[in-house]
């Protein structure tokens, strides 16, 4: 009996591409993510458009604070359950992007809680997939420059409060509005501001702290 | 440059400390970015999730129309089932034989369904079935039946932790949660047991893509006849539009694997499945086993039929839905997990707990048609082998239903 081989990644990619056409992404090109909700309500292969707009942005937003493959597992899980609550969704705002990253910050929440590697996916080492990549070297240097930077900064952000923390996240990594953060928390954009105020002071005082501390190293 | 300076609460703060922070917040974006391969390689898996998600949501209006008749039709399913164990009824001879259909790009659709569920048994007929003819009977429920035999579940099936209900509702992670919590009835246990491992081994690097396909899978090895009871109960009553039928390339790794349908196969060994299929293997195609359709009742036939073999020691049931071509795909290939390691591995897998994957991995350890791959297991697994020894006839038939396997392979091979 032949047995099949499995999907290699440029045949996911292509049934990923044949899904999109044949659930009507292209058909949703130019209507926003209100009018393809309203869509999903009754058919819900209509949602197929949600995800092909955010997949990426939450599987990036999952991805800065989990393993990868925990953040795989929130991204997919996401869309799965915004796909059984879409009920709940509120039109007005135009975007879904709040709603969604609202999901995922619950699962990404209870992945850090549950997994005991979530530090240590923050500090993972990248894995540089393609050594062929012209300029190897230097994204390997930009890479790894960048680790050590954020690897200075992690025990600041690790002292923020949860909301504060959640705050700058979404601020940094999601690249949203202060009025998308509140959508997405549920609280006053005044809060927001005022989170984000409060992460930046105390960010400041242990940039000041550590360069302190560097200074009477070198002396 | 973020959008710190343009935000209205800069005005709470100085320049130097925007531009700080500026800094800090561009050290966390150029954290951790994923390439654009990593994120399409999650996303295609992911779409394949959202598929099977949205199937389901397209058929979620019919399927809860159809549930109360559904429950009921499941109560009447384990009365007929303990009449059909009370009977001691023969495989069935009536099924349709239908030519092998490798296609794995169909995307299964749900059938015509019957209007409730009913227990078709076969009458006695001991001799192998040859031919796709002769007459079935409907075993009526009958709840006389059901009291009479202890330990065949009744009306109790209705509780949110059968099978029926995990299927529809949770994803085999969630399962496992579940078995932590001490709810669930302890004959389910043992099958949460096992998804629990599938969990485990979700985490492995070799069967983590292949895993995510699998969101629905119940493996139970060493399967017991009121084992089978269980899950046929719990199978019947199912909706019929939630039990999809549909074409599958065969994947038959040690010779004896019977795979009914792309979602639902039962394992037994060679004679057991001679008798009930009147040929050695599905490797003969011209004596395939039937494909069951979904609402020809040859389902409920095909359970029967295992559950009132004699020749059935070992049974194995899975249980798998998947909806799109893509994915079919994938699962086509890990089917049985141990032989999905095994096959794209290259090497013995590794149980998290052998404890729990003592079920799952019993075929594979003692049954792979390689003498390779079988000692690659067992050394790996010296504690389920272990166990195994523990039980010395369980262990004499096992070797020698191997042996046997494997002399019959090295023989095709001309070794």
């Amino acid at each position: 009996m032949a047995a099949q081989s499995m999907p290699t990644t440029a045949e996911r990619c292509r049934s990923v591409s044949q899904h999109s056409s044949e659930l009507g992404v292209e058909r949703d090109v130019g209507r926003s993510d209100d009018e393809v909700m309203a869509d999903a309500q009754r058919d819900p292969a209509a949602f197929g458009t949600i995800f092909e707009r955010h997949y990426d942005d939450i599987l990036r937003y999952a991805s800065r604070s989990l393993p990868l493959d925990v953040a795989e597992d929130c991204a997919s899980e996401t869309f799965v359950i915004a796909l059984k609550k879409r009920s709940s969704y509120k039109p007005g705002r135009g975007t879904a992007r709040p709603w969604l990253f609202g999901i995922c910050l619950r699962l990404v929440s209870d992945a850090r809680r549950k997994s005991a590697r979530s530090s240590a996916g923050q500090r993972r080492l990248y894995v540089v997939e393609d050594v062929n990549t012209p300029n190897h070297a230097d994204c390997v240097d930009e890479k790894a420059d960048a680790d050590a930077a954020y690897n200075q900064l992690l025990p600041c952000l690790e002292a923020l409060s949860k909301a504060d923390r959640q705050v700058l996240e979404l601020y940094a990594w999601a690249d949203m509005t202060y009025t998308d953060i509140a959508n997405t928390l549920k609280v006053p954009v005044g809060t927001v501001r005022s989170r984000l105020n409060r992460a930046r002071k105390k960010l400041h005082k242990a940039a000041l702290a550590q360069s302190t501390a560097g200074h009477r190293e070198a002396k | 440059m973020s959008k710190f300076n343009k935000n209205s609460h800069t005005d709470r703060t100085n320049e130097t400390d925007g531009a700080e922070f500026d800094a800090q917040v561009d050290v966390m974006k150029s954290h951790n970015q994923l390439d654009s391969s990593q994120v399409h390689t999650a996303k295609a898996t992911a779409r394949e999730q959202l598929n099977r998600a949205i199937a389901e949501e397209s058929r979620r209006p019919a399927a809860r129309g159809r549930r109360p008749l559904m429950w009921v039709g499941g109560v009447a399913a384990a009365a007929a089932a303990a009449t059909l164990v009370a009977m001691n009824v023969s495989p069935p001879n009536d099924v349709e034989v239908r030519p092998a259909q490798p296609t794995a790009t169909s995307t299964p659709t749900p059938q015509p369904t019957t209007p409730a569920p009913t227990s078709q048994a076969t009458k006695t007929n001991p001799s192998p079935p040859t031919s796709p003819s002769s007459a079935t009977a409907s075993s009526q429920p009958s709840t006389e039946a059901s009291a009479k035999k202890p330990g065949v579940p009744t009306g109790d099936l209705v509780d949110p932790f059968s099978l029926a209900s995990i299927e529809q509702e949770i994803t085999f992670r969630y399962a496992a949660d579940l078995v932590d919590g001490s709810t669930c009835k302890p004959e389910y246990k043992k099958y949460f047991a096992t998804v629990n491992s599938m969990r485990n081994l979700k985490r492995t690097p070799v069967t983590v893509r292949a895993m995510r396909a699998q969101t629905r899978f119940f493996w139970l090895g060493d399967t017991t006849r009121e084992d089978l009871q269980h899950i046929h109960t719990a199978i019947l009553s199912l909706p019929k539009e939630d039990v999809p039928w549909g074409s599958h390339p065969p994947f038959q790794p040690w010779g004896t694997y019977f795979d009914a349908s792309p979602h639902w196969g039962v394992d037994c060994d060679g004679k057991a499945y001679r008798q009930l299929f009147g040929a050695d293997s599905d490797n003969d195609e011209a004596a395939r086993p039937p494909m069951p359709r979904q609402g020809s009742g040859t389902l409920d036939k095909l359970i029967a039929a295992v559950m009132s073999s004699t020749e059935v020691k070992t049974a194995a049931i899975g249980f798998n839905k998947c909806y799109s071509a893509a994915s079919q795909q994938e699962i086509d290939s890990d089917w049985i997990v141990p032989e999905a390691f095994i096959k794209y591995s290259g090497a013995a897998p590794k149980p998290h707990d052998p404890e729990q994957i003592w079920t799952c991995y019993e075929a594979s350890g003692l049954q792979a048609a390689s003498r390779k791959v079988q000692a690659q297991w067992q050394a790996a697994n010296p504690d389920v082998v272990k166990k195994w020894k523990a039980d010395p006839a369980f262990y004499a038939s096992k070797v020698a239903a191997a042996e046997k396997m494997i002399a019959q392979e090295e023989a095709k091979a001309g070794k």
